[in-house]
């Protein structure tokens, strides 16, 4: 394996992945339910998600073009929903602390 | 069966018990050992420790047999101890209160009830306003345990705030 700046940059995203899938992971045993509690378990999923397709981003020099595009994609769609969750999760906060 | 009339208060081992947990008590037994305050007769906490006039005494006579309770009818027991809080902190003034909501938290919240006790004892060790801290520990539960189980416990607080 190659240890270009990319290469670096992709090992500090995972390194950062990991770290927010033990903070998302230890978070749920003090949210059992509730309004947090809904989205939490669609949180741990999505970055469950992310730090799994972002292990493949030190192999991407070696990947065919075409499969690069499809994980690509998907890494940018489920990065979309996660956006979506989180700003519904602070909408409901903030809807529950100013009622 | 259990003589409702009774006013009982904590016995020094009882208020060692509510900071060790160390006997295996069940939780009306336990919230009642918070609750019971050597002001109010026992029948008054029916409702609190959360089960049925006649079946107090299945909750309250292990309590008197572990020596966590005593009347308070008759000459002064010096194993009696003075209310406290659970925290374990200086009584603030209105501490029998707050010991309520902690006993109805944990009633209402069951296995959950930690952070929503924490908050409860930390505003009760501040001095903060009792309904305040109801209804952010109730916010609190709202978020992050049960909307209903919060909403009740918000509704159960008001009433024994006021009463």
């Amino acid at each position: 394996m190659q240890l270009d700046m990319i290469t670096i940059i992709g090992l500090g995203a995972v390194l950062i992945m990991l770290i927010n899938l033990f903070q998302v992971l230890r978070l749920k045993s003090q949210i059992s339910g509730g309004v947090v509690g809904k989205s939490w378990n669609v949180m741990i999923l999505l970055v469950v998600l992310f730090a799994a397709g972002y292990m493949i981003l030190p192999f991407l020099a070696t990947m065919p073009v075409e499969t690069l595009r499809i994980i690509v994609s998907l890494i940018l769609f489920f990065g979309a929903i996660y956006v979506l969750v989180t700003i519904r999760l602070i909408y409901g906060i903030i809807r529950e602390l100013s009622a | 069966m259990a003589d409702l009339q009774e006013v009982y208060a904590r016995t020094e081992a009882g208020v060692g018990e509510i900071k060790a947990r160390a006997l295996d008590l069940t939780r009306g037994q336990r919230n009642l050992l918070i609750v019971i305050d050597g002001k109010n007769t026992l029948g008054s906490f029916v409702k609190m420790v959360g089960c049925a006039p006649e079946q107090m005494g299945d909750v309250f006579v292990p309590l008197i047999e572990y020596g966590l309770i005593a009347s308070v009818a008759g000459a002064a027991n010096p194993a009696l101890a003075p209310a406290i809080p659970a925290s374990g902190v200086a009584s603030p003034p209105g501490s029998s209160p707050a010991q309520s909501l902690i006993a109805l938290a944990e009633r209402v919240f069951e296995k959950h009830a930690g952070p929503v006790v924490l908050k409860l004892e930390k505003a009760a060790a501040a001095g903060t306003d009792l309904l305040s801290a109801a209804e952010g520990a109730a916010k609190l539960a709202k978020l992050t345990i049960d909307e209903s189980k919060a909403q009740d416990f918000l509704v159960e607080a008001r009433r024994l705030i006021s009463a």
